[in-house]
């Protein structure tokens, strides 16, 4: 069924994201998550087709892509991992904020390797604090439930100055900066969190990041947390359909049952609403906007569907729903997650309600 | 119309507490990341006789009534709802069967045992094909004269690696070359019995749930279960209590993941920005309340029918249905409040959110309470 018109350029991407992901991401996925395993071989991948941060300048080894194009390779690849599109997100947030924002010797030093394939994490949460020393800055703080904080090599981290929120980006295993393991997380079982423990941690003056950066994190964040939640309730849909078509109950496929057929198309058009805001937010930031608002009513939107769809699509398959041998209850799991990450859905409707509510 | 619990209720539901908080909570998450249910807690679940509670006194039961039966079900979920489960069907499902359907002998032979926690009961009626669609059942029972022949294999079979008792649906010739439902009382000795494949499940880990496989089953001609022919409703019928038991389970869930979060929120209220009083927040929690005293409610209102010996399946079905919704939505919200600090596994609201699924599927899915609840409306034209 065609739902969108693409360009031509833009079926192609998105075929080969489609078909990578399907090839190559999704029969890792229950190693993945059952094994808690970090995703490396489904980033390699990805960077081998020139998938990962193709939104940087062809100068700067990216593809040049568009930020349309990032997302549909978020979504594609959610469909099959969400943990595996977590760690291309986060990949993508950094490499665009690095070359936005950062120095001239974090460019050269980051953004190859991310193209790469490497790991890179970002901390935004409250509790990390930074002073001036010398001609750079010295962290120190923890930080709880950072994800991919110990398989990142980046890590882009938010300090409070005083009343002035500051962003760095720092290296794994920098002097100061330790990584402590965590407990395992309900979902995204593939990007394992760790409490990040900054003492005396010193970030040169070049590790800083520019004015407006937190902007466009935030954006970014949540334009693919979108992208990741309308992957996960579409992969979803393309587990519990063809289930449904298959199950025999009554003499006749559970398909054919008019409770089913009335549930699964709700939830196909809330997938399919989820997908259309995200898309749209991609194309209003690519129009030269900044996008923040339309980006954040999509991942309000699309992380508030994908844990009731998936809940309702291990409904429709029962006990095998429930069961580990369907990955249905991955995505059930892995949705609440993205429910929570990249702004959660309280923080997001504060923002919007600060651009469009309040006067 | 009393909506307090008696001065004999509130004492029962202490005892429950009680063992809930002292002997299931401090192990709820270890045995969950374990998968198994320490035989200690199951021996001593037996001595705090919480296997018989609505079963007679002549069979070793306690004789309670079946609102103490679901107070002891909420708050033992709120301390394990696997734990919860591994009782309800020992009790509600075998031993409450075997009661209603049995001989005397049968009753004399099994009751006190289950009912003492000696043995546990598991019950049978799931196939690969017959799901919601019990009729599809394909195991077969075939007459040998003096003894029965099983063949077939049974999924998603709750408790069944600590079962001793199982009641086990097969099909049965009744004559005309027509094929019947019948239930037969089988134990986990008899030969061509085993247990299959391990489920491995989203949640509700530390119970056990695994595939029967009868290969040449041989049992005892005096095993069937009720008349032959007749399964197919003893089956159904005890899914009326079992679906108290599990709306009591999901109220379990709901009320803890609400008590856990509202701990959790004032404990961390400074670290939190004093989250807990905002509006938002407050209302949320209100709300949620509301559902969970509602739930709590149709599952007290089933539960005083099925004591006074009414019928009450439809009420059953309400309160399943609403029950194991708002354990869903409360989970769901729980973690939102929460955040990653819930969401971490070793955490109960992480437990619970992957535990509450099951009350919406097992004992009768959703839209199967849907199908009993219409049919008993008169809403047809």
């Amino acid at each position: 069924m065609k739902t969108f018109v693409l360009t031509e350029d833009q079926s192609m991407l998105r075929e080969l994201a489609q078909n990578l992901a399907e090839a190559e991401i999704k029969p890792r996925s229950e190693h993945v998550d059952q094994g808690c395993v970090v995703p490396a071989e489904g980033m390699s991948v990805l960077a081998e087709a020139g998938l990962l941060s193709c939104v940087l300048p062809e100068d700067q080894g990216g593809a040049g892509l568009d930020c349309w194009s990032q997302c549909c390779v978020i979504e594609e690849t959610a469909k099959q991992c969400a943990s595996t599109a977590w760690a291309v997100s986060e990949n993508a947030v950094v490499a665009e904020c690095v070359c936005r924002y950062g120095s001239e010797t974090s460019k050269s030093q980051v953004l190859p390797s991310l193209v790469e394939g490497v790991f890179a994490a970002v901390a935004d949460g409250a509790g990390l604090t930074c002073e001036k020393a010398g001609d750079g800055y010295v962290l120190s703080g923890r930080l709880r439930h950072v994800l991919l904080a110990e398989a990142a090599k980046w890590l882009v981290v938010s300090a409070q100055e005083g009343e002035e929120r500051l962003w760095f980006l720092l290296e794994n295993g920098q002097d100061g900066l330790k990584v402590e393991k965590q407990a395992e997380l309900l979902g995204l079982k593939g990007c394992p969190a760790g409490t990040l423990c900054l003492e005396n941690c010193r970030a040169a003056s070049d590790a800083l990041l520019g004015g407006g950066v937190e902007k466009t994190l935030r954006t970014l964040r949540a334009l693919y947390g979108a992208a990741i939640a309308a992957g996960i309730s579409q992969g979803a849909l393309a587990e519990a359909i063809p289930y449904a078509n298959q199950r025999i109950q009554f003499g006749k496929p559970v398909s054919h049952f008019e409770n089913n057929q009335q549930l699964l198309s709700d939830l196909l058009a809330k997938a399919e609403a989820a997908r259309a805001l995200t898309w749209n937010a991609a194309a209003v930031k690519d129009s030269g906007e900044d996008g923040e608002v339309v980006a954040e009513m999509a991942k309000v939107f699309a992380a508030d569907v994908a844990p009731y769809l998936t809940r309702k699509c291990v409904q429709v398959m029962g006990g095998y729903g429930y069961s580990r041998e369907y990955p249905v209850e991955r995505k059930m799991r892995d949705a609440k997650m993205i429910e929570l990450l990249g702004g959660t859905a309280e923080d997001l409707k504060a923002e919007v309600a600060k651009a469009l509510v309040m006067q | 119309m009393d909506f307090n619990l008696s001065p004999a209720h509130m004492q029962d539901l202490e005892h429950y507490k009680r063992f809930a908080k002292d002997e299931i909570a401090p192990r709820f998450c270890q045995m969950e990341i374990e998968g198994a249910t320490p035989p200690e807690l199951l021996e001593k679940m037996a001595q705090a006789q919480l296997l018989g509670i609505p079963m007679p006194k002549e069979y070793g039961g306690l004789g309670k009534d079946f609102i103490s039966a679901t107070l002891c079900m909420e708050e033992l979920s709120k301390a394990s709802p696997a734990t919860a489960g591994i009782i309800n069907v020992s009790t509600e499902l075998v031993a409450d069967n075997i009661l209603r359907h049995g001989t005397e002998e049968q009753k004399n032979k099994y009751l006190p045992d289950l009912c003492s926690g000696k043995v546990i009961g598991a019950f049978a009626l799931t196939e690969p094909g017959a799901g919601s669609d019990a009729s599809g059942v394909r195991t077969a029972a075939e007459d040998k004269g003096d003894h029965w022949l099983l063949n077939g294999t049974k999924c998603f079979i709750t408790n069944a690696e600590i079962a001793g008792t199982f009641l086990i649906a097969a099909m049965t010739d009744i004559g005309d070359g027509k094929k019947k439902i019948s239930m037969f009382i089988v134990e986990k000795t008899f030969p061509g019995f085993r247990i299959g494949k391990h489920e491995n499940k989203m949640g509700i880990r530390s119970s056990s749930t695994c595939e029967l496989i009868l290969e040449d089953c041989v049992v005892p001609k005096e095993n069937l279960l009720g008349q032959k022919g007749k399964g197919l409703g003893i089956a159904l019928g005890c899914l009326d209590s079992g679906r108290v038991m599990i709306a009591a389970q999901g109220l379990g869930i709901a009320q803890a993941c609400w008590d856990d979060t509202v701990a959790y929120l004032k404990e961390h209220a400074e670290e939190t920005g004093f989250v807990i009083n905002t509006q938002r927040v407050q209302f949320r929690l209100a709300e949620l309340q509301t559902k969970i005293d509602a739930a709590r409610l149709l599952i007290y209102r089933a539960a005083a029918a099925w004591s006074e010996g009414k019928k009450y399946g439809k009420e059953a079905a309400m309160a399943k249905y609403y029950a194991s919704d708002v354990a869903n939505e409360a989970a769901r919200l729980c973690l939102e409040l929460t955040g990653l600090d819930g969401c971490s596994c070793g955490t109960r609201l992480e437990e619970y959110y992957r535990d509450a699924k099951i009350t919406e599927i097992y004992e009768g899915t959703n839209e199967i309470q849907l199908m009993v609840i219409a049919g008993q409306l008169d809403i047809k034209a």
